[in-house]
């Protein structure tokens, strides 16, 4: 599943262990969707689209 | 619009939560390393003392079972700690260790009916305990490799 996270966090000037700490995640896992090989929960996609005050269709787009 | 928030001001250094930790890791699966050298001792005094009654050697070969228990109740506590992500890891490295020590066992019982022997080991009756948790905390931490080598 591809996603704008990168992008959104970048145009914000965070660091992926800032927006991990927001979410209450590890980096690890921030990147990990960052990069694609990991496509997240539903409920942290909620979380991540009211963090960035965008719909999650906005985020995260379906790759199929 | 409503300006998006800043992020906290921790220092970066800060673990995130969820973060997971090798160290934490290596601390918890020592308990399944102290199984075996239970298991070892257990092994010894149960060789050298064939005189102690039934119920004495049976309450000294399941002692490894002890350290054991502290493990999974340790593990289950540290995976509940563990974001969603690293939890999945967990689980497949988890599942590779059950699944692997299932199949070593299963060989080495196969090996063992049909007489073949290995030097120094008494496979006869499949892998005992000690054997079980060392198979399993070597597959356990290859898992762990792999699946962190995967989201690389």
């Amino acid at each position: 599943m591809k996603n704008r996270l990168k992008e959104l966090r970048g145009d914000r000037t965070w660091s992926q262990g800032d927006l991990a700490r927001e979410l209450g995640v590890s980096r690890q896992t921030v990147n990990a969707i960052e990069t694609g090989k990991y496509d997240p929960s539903l409920p942290l996609a909620f979380k991540i689209a009211r963090l960035f005050r965008s719909p999650i269709e906005a985020i995260f787009e379906d790759g199929t | 619009m409503n300006p998006i928030p800043s992020p906290s001001t921790r220092e970066s250094a800060e673990r995130c939560a969820g973060e997971y930790s090798l160290r934490q890791d290596l601390q918890l699966n020592g308990w399944l390393a102290v199984s075996a050298v239970v298991y070892l001792v257990t092994l010894f005094l149960g060789r050298r003392h064939p005189e102690w009654s039934l119920g004495a050697r049976a309450s000294l070969a399941l002692l490894p079972l002890v350290p054991g228990i502290l493990y999974v109740r340790g593990y289950l506590g540290f995976v509940a700690k563990l974001d969603e992500l690293q939890r999945r890891l967990q689980l497949e490295a988890w599942l590779i260790a059950a699944i692997g020590t299932a199949l070593a066992g299963a060989a080495v019982s196969t090996l063992g009916t049909l007489g073949v022997r290995l030097d120094g080991l008494d496979l006869q009756h499949g892998l005992g305990i000690g054997q079980t948790f060392f198979v399993g905390y070597f597959l356990g931490s290859a898992g762990i490799v792999i699946a962190r080598w995967r989201i690389k």
